[in-house]
């Protein structure tokens, strides 16, 4: 049986800082440990780094003319 | 855990609306009015990232809101960056439209639906996946229907973890930023941060099962 100190739930706290490169390196050796044997682990942290590269590329709006206007003074320049 | 209260921490921090300082003559009452090209430049860098705190499709109601909040953030203290201070102006006004609302700006501390993933610990398995996640690894849907999903996630996350994950990963704002303007420390804007994406992870996973599921 696999080392039950990190488990897949104890897992999920850390993938951010794992995927951030900011995890320490005693809780990175244990969490790259359980990686080791969890094809599940490893699917979510896909999952997450999807996530994140999914909200930098959510559409970009912009103000629209009227508000801009608006925010200028009403000018219209 | 969350330390934080919006509009208590707040209002101890350089930023509060309550407190939001007199403008200067010239921009009292006509904020917009000494708006310079190069400030304007600021609020559409920004304006993504104020909509998506604010939550909701453009509409009078937001472009209020943001109006205020840029008048604002123009009187307030210059010797912060005018994009920070825009945000913050933005972020404090949500904290307040949502507590007057009665919607809870953090996630609950237990999740139940976060513990139905995982065996119980009656289990030999206990803490571990109750459903193989790396199954629909690759059944999801297409990118038009993933981004969907995420956006509808991240605008039901309450205030605090979305503001971290919207700031983070679609503002690009350092954890220095983003704890500066939650008057937070650096484990809260972890947890916050982490919690976010996974309630955003959770939601890929789902519909990857269902996509499998439907294969």
């Amino acid at each position: 049986m696999p080392d039950e100190a990190l488990t897949c739930r104890r897992m999920i706290p850390l993938i951010s800082q794992f995927i951030d490169e900011e995890m320490e390196p005693a809780v990175q050796t244990a969490f790259e440990e359980h990686l080791g044997f969890c094809d599940d682990c490893w699917a979510y942290i896909e999952h997450t780094r999807r996530a994140i590269e999914l909200v930098a590329a959510l559409p970009r709006r912009t103000p629209d003319a009227s508000l801009v206007r608006l925010l200028r003074g009403g000018s219209g320049a | 855990m969350v330390a934080l209260t919006a509009g208590v921490t707040l209002a101890g921090r350089r930023y509060c609306a309550a407190r939001a300082p007199e403008m200067p003559a010239g921009r009292r009452g006509t904020p917009e009015a000494s708006s310079t090209a190069a400030e304007l430049d600021v609020l559409r860098r920004e304006y993504e990232t104020a909509l998506r705190l604010i939550g909701a499709p453009p509409s009078a109601s937001v472009d209020a809101l943001i109006v205020e909040a840029w008048a604002a953030a123009l009187a307030d203290q210059p010797g912060i960056a005018l994009d920070e201070r825009f945000v913050a102006q933005v972020f404090t006004r949500v904290a307040e439209r949502d507590r007057a609302a009665g919607r809870s700006l953090e996630l609950p501390e237990e999740e139940p639906e976060l513990e139905r993933r995982f065996l119980g610990s009656r289990s030999r398995w206990g803490g571990f996946w109750r459903r193989s996640v790396s199954d629909g690894r690759h059944a999801g849907r297409g990118r038009d229907d993933q981004l969907r999903v995420i956006e509808d996630t991240l605008s039901d996350l309450p205030l605090f973890p979305r503001a971290v994950v919207v700031l983070r990963d679609l503002g690009g704002w350092s954890a220095q930023k983003v704890i500066a303007l939650l008057g937070t420390d650096q484990d809260d804007q972890c947890m916050l941060l982490s919690r976010g994406r996974d309630h955003l992870a959770q939601a890929l996973e789902r519909v990857a099962h269902q996509g499998r599921a439907h294969a």
